[in-house]
């Protein structure tokens, strides 16, 4: 079965926020970026399953500017198979709506055929909590939001929320 | 299955990649992308407005007894 790991390029959790002086956005100009912390929950998640035996590959998939790049060579480092970049904006600050990336991400699921798709609850920058929600109802796929546990036995997935 | 998922954050603990895992990592396979490759339109629908940092927190006071606090409590917050 292969697993797709949509993943975010998000402010650091450990930078202190800046409205920009225009009060246009958040200011991410020479900011410390990184992947969404839950993205790499779901990313180490889909590790684990390939460890286990239960997945064959793993996909990383991300949305945004050229420099996602470093976010999904993340991804890779940490174990993911291969990745997908798709490049809708030029500049870092333009966040592509949730409607928009849970579109694309159908595109792709439709071209890669993955047997789950396993995302972080929401991005920590505008903590929108809707790409998952999005994707399923895009897709018409079953969803299970907020898993503290997921257990797969064959067809099924068992998930646990606390 | 085929099943979206959407973890939190107690489901696990990262890891972090390896020194010979980060060197693997950069002969993987990369594809890139447009959102025309897949016919979707990604023109936002919502204008944000403005953004603001939050407000300063104003500095509390110390209330001497339990009388004084309750006459603040009715008089000035207005919450009993």
């Amino acid at each position: 079965m292969k697993v797709l790991v949509p993943v975010k390029r998000v402010i650091d959790y450990n930078v202190k926020v800046r409205v920009k002086a225009d009060g246009g956005g958040v200011d991410l100009a020479n900011v410390k970026m990184s992947m969404n912390p839950f993205d790499e929950i779901a990313v180490e998640e889909a590790i684990r399953l390939k460890e286990a035996g239960t997945v064959s590959e793993i996909i990383a998939v991300s949305i945004g500017v050229k420099q996602n790049q470093e976010t999904l060579r993340t991804a890779l480092a940490m174990g993911a198979d291969r990745a997908i970049l798709v490049i809708a904006a030029d500049d870092v600050h333009t966040d592509i709506e949730p409607l928009a990336v849970a579109k694309l991400l159908k595109a792709v699921a439709d071209d890669e055929h993955p047997g789950l798709i396993l995302l972080g609850k929401q991005a920590i920058d505008n903590d929108m909590n809707a790409t998952g929600q999005m994707l399923s109802a895009l897709l018409g796929w079953s969803q299970a939001t907020f898993a503290s546990e997921l257990l797969i036995d064959g067809d099924f997935a068992t998930v646990t929320r606390s | 299955m085929p099943a979206i998922v959407t973890v939190d954050l107690r489901l696990n603990e990262p890891r972090y990649a390896s020194l010979p895992n980060i060197m693997k990592a950069k002969r993987k396979q990369m594809d890139e992308k447009t959102p025309e490759d897949y016919g979707v339109d990604v023109t936002p629908r919502l204008t944000i407005t403005k953004t603001v940092e939050p407000s300063e927190r104003a500095a509390g006071v110390i209330v001497a007894d339990v009388a004084e606090l309750v006459a603040k409590l009715r008089d000035e917050a207005g919450v009993l």
